[in-house]
């Protein structure tokens, strides 16, 4: 039983194609959420973070995956290829797996296919079948469809595969596409902000969505592991078992998330929250918290950058945090200006460096599911 | 781990609901209006007796995991035993929500009518029949929801021993609940250690498969 080290990763928002791009973005304090008209999404403007489609055309067209392949898994195939560069994984071997994290994948088919894809398309697993025969993979990819929380679940899946020796090396990769669908899903919930979002602000008043895809690749073995090594320490979820589309009032299900990764130390350097810039989820978060008496350690939200990217969110922000834990840098939380929680918590407020050696994940999420996830950076 | 070849934990209850027909620890019930499962999900709950106003505001793949559950659950001292957090829930399916996704879609197509209802929305995730359960049956354990072509067995069995075998987890409930046009199908199994329970078949990957198979 090995530990699972980060091999690999790489990022594609509005901010950029890499994970290096993406980060330059965040220490500039640049948000790629922009307030606009975007016809084929909501009839009227929005914020929103969208991915630059062009440039999505032209890598699509020097991959030739531009014809074959819906804008979903074109993204998934470009994130993927890029982490995979520069390192030694063996995508086909039957000691690597992939899995995909999407909430919604190819949805935008049913009423938006010109290429005339075939029916089956639509389905999760489909995808998961071409990005698979795409790769020349062994296995066909799993499939994580859990909400807000997918990306957090499928590291946490990944790691457990890892450490019960399953497989060898993990390529877990998150994506979801902004489509009228899940637009007109969030309007519905009255969910939506009408300008950039403000998470743990006390002017906050909802959530910008945003999309893009993101991959991180885990491995058992140190020697193809990425310098710094980073390792997952343990990773664990909850339910709250109080509603399907509002957030506990007492935080539960989050509380007992966090304390089975944190096995009652509370040494961890930076807390990367969920943060969805809606009222009642900031407050639970914070309540969370709180009922762990983490209310000292800085903590932020990554969604004032990039929006909530659904079914990518987990993964992207996850490797945020290891490239925080690699810089040594602590990320302005985008948008907070005034504390306005129930419970009082650190919100970062300005992008400044820290040593950052053990960072803390959450995610919550419709459904009243909250995942925890443990990095910790090593010495060597 | 008993030893290096099995494990120590076994499938006490399991539930399992397809056309017309519920299969569970209790025995096998027929029921009628095979071809609609609406009027099927309808008559199922007015046999459970169950007094639950929500759920007539489930979509129909959220009540029949709901039903189902309510059929696995039957033995009031199974949870018990259990805190919360200690029952986890993996479950996976082969359509997500495809069925309500055409009916949101549809929904957003009329430009009149461009607001879909939140109710529908939350319901195109396929994790929303774990948080119903959740509620229903106080299980605060962690979720994990898979999409894949068929049941996978293997996969599902090995994912379950480690959890039991590494988390905090004491017990486990495996699902499978698909629904698309007229198909639906629905299958939970409760896995918990044997020491506690008398009854029950050892978990394996081909008791798993078997019993899913009962009435194909």
């Amino acid at each position: 039983m090995g530990n699972s080290y980060i091999a690999g990763d790489n990022i594609i928002t509005s901010l950029g194609f890499s994970t290096i791009e993406n980060f330059q973005n965040l220490l500039k304090g640049n948000t790629g959420i922009k307030v606009g008209l975007y016809p084929y999404l909501y009839p009227e403007k929005f914020p929103a973070s969208l991915v630059n489609k062009d440039f999505v055309r032209e890598n699509a067209i020097e991959l030739k995956i531009d014809k074959d392949y819906t804008l979903f898994e074109q993204l998934l195939i470009l994130s993927i290829t890029d982490s995979l560069r520069d390192i030694s994984i063996n995508v086909k071997s039957p000691e690597t797996l992939i899995i995909l994290s999407t909430t919604k994948g190819n949805i935008d088919l049913l009423s938006n296919n010109p290429k005339g894809f075939a029916d089956h398309r639509v389905h999760l697993w489909s995808s998961a079948y071409e990005i698979g025969k795409y790769f020349k993979t062994a296995h066909t990819p799993l499939v994580v469809s859990n909400a807000c929380i997918s990306g957090v679940v499928a590291l946490n899946t990944a790691d457990r595969l890892i450490k019960q020796g399953k497989f060898e090396n993990v390529i877990i990769a998150g994506c979801d596409v902004l489509s009228e669908f899940i637009v007109s899903g969030f309007q519905s919930f009255l969910s939506l902000s009408k300008d950039v979002c403000q998470p743990f602000d006390k002017d906050r008043s909802g959530l910008s969505l945003g999309e893009g895809a993101a991959t991180v690749i885990l491995t058992s073995d140190k020697t193809k592991a990425k310098k710094p090594f980073i390792q997952i320490e343990s990773g664990s979820g909850s339910n709250d078992a109080n509603h399907i589309s509002g957030p506990s009032r007492t935080g539960e299900g989050l509380y007992i998330a966090i304390n089975d990764v944190l096995k009652g130390s509370k040494e961890i350097d930076y807390i990367s929250a969920h943060g969805t810039a809606t009222p009642f989820n900031d407050d639970m978060e914070s309540i969370a918290l709180d009922r762990h008496k983490l209310n000292n350690i800085p903590v932020n939200s990554y969604k004032g950058y990039i929006g909530h990217t659904m079914g990518a969110a987990g993964v992207i922000e996850s490797i945020f945090c290891f490239e925080s834990m690699r810089n040594n840098m602590l990320i302005n939380s985008y948008g907070f200006e005034n504390p306005g929680t129930v419970k009082e918590i650190n919100v970062i407020n300005k992008t400044e460096s820290a040593q950052l050696k053990t960072i803390l994940k959450t995610a919550s999420g419709f459904g009243g599911s909250n995942a925890a996830i443990l990095f910790r950076k090593m010495n060597d | 781990m008993m030893n290096g070849f099995s494990n120590n934990y076994i499938i006490s209850r399991f539930a399992i609901i397809r056309k017309g027909r519920v299969e569970c620890n209790e025995g096998v019930f027929d029921f009628p209006d095979e071809d609609d499962g609406a009027k099927f999900l309808k008559s199922i709950y007015k046999q459970l007796k169950i007094d639950y106003p929500k759920f007539y505001k489930m979509d129909r793949l959220c009540k029949l995991a709901f039903l189902t559950a309510d059929y696995l659950f039957k033995d009031k001292n199974l949870l018990k035993k259990y805190q919360p957090e200690e029952v986890a829930m993996l479950f996976a399916n082969y359509n997500s929500y495809i069925d309500i996704d055409i009916k949101h879609n549809t929904s957003i197509a009329n430009k009149d009518k461009y607001f879909p209802k939140p109710a529908v929305f939350v319901y195109t995730l396929p994790n929303i029949m774990l948080g119903e359960l959740s509620i229903r049956h106080l299980l605060r354990g962690e979720n994990v929801f898979f999409i894949s072509e068929k049941f996978d067995t293997s996969f599902i069995f090995d994912y379950t021993v480690n959890l039991l075998d590494t988390t905090r987890h004491k017990a486990c409930v495996i699902g499978w609940v698909d629904y698309m046009e007229k198909d639906f199908e629905s299958a939970l199994f409760f896995i918990e250690n044997a020491s506690k329970n008398k009854q029950g078949l050892l978990l394996t990957e081909e008791n798993l498969d078997r019993k899913f198979n009962t009435f194909v």
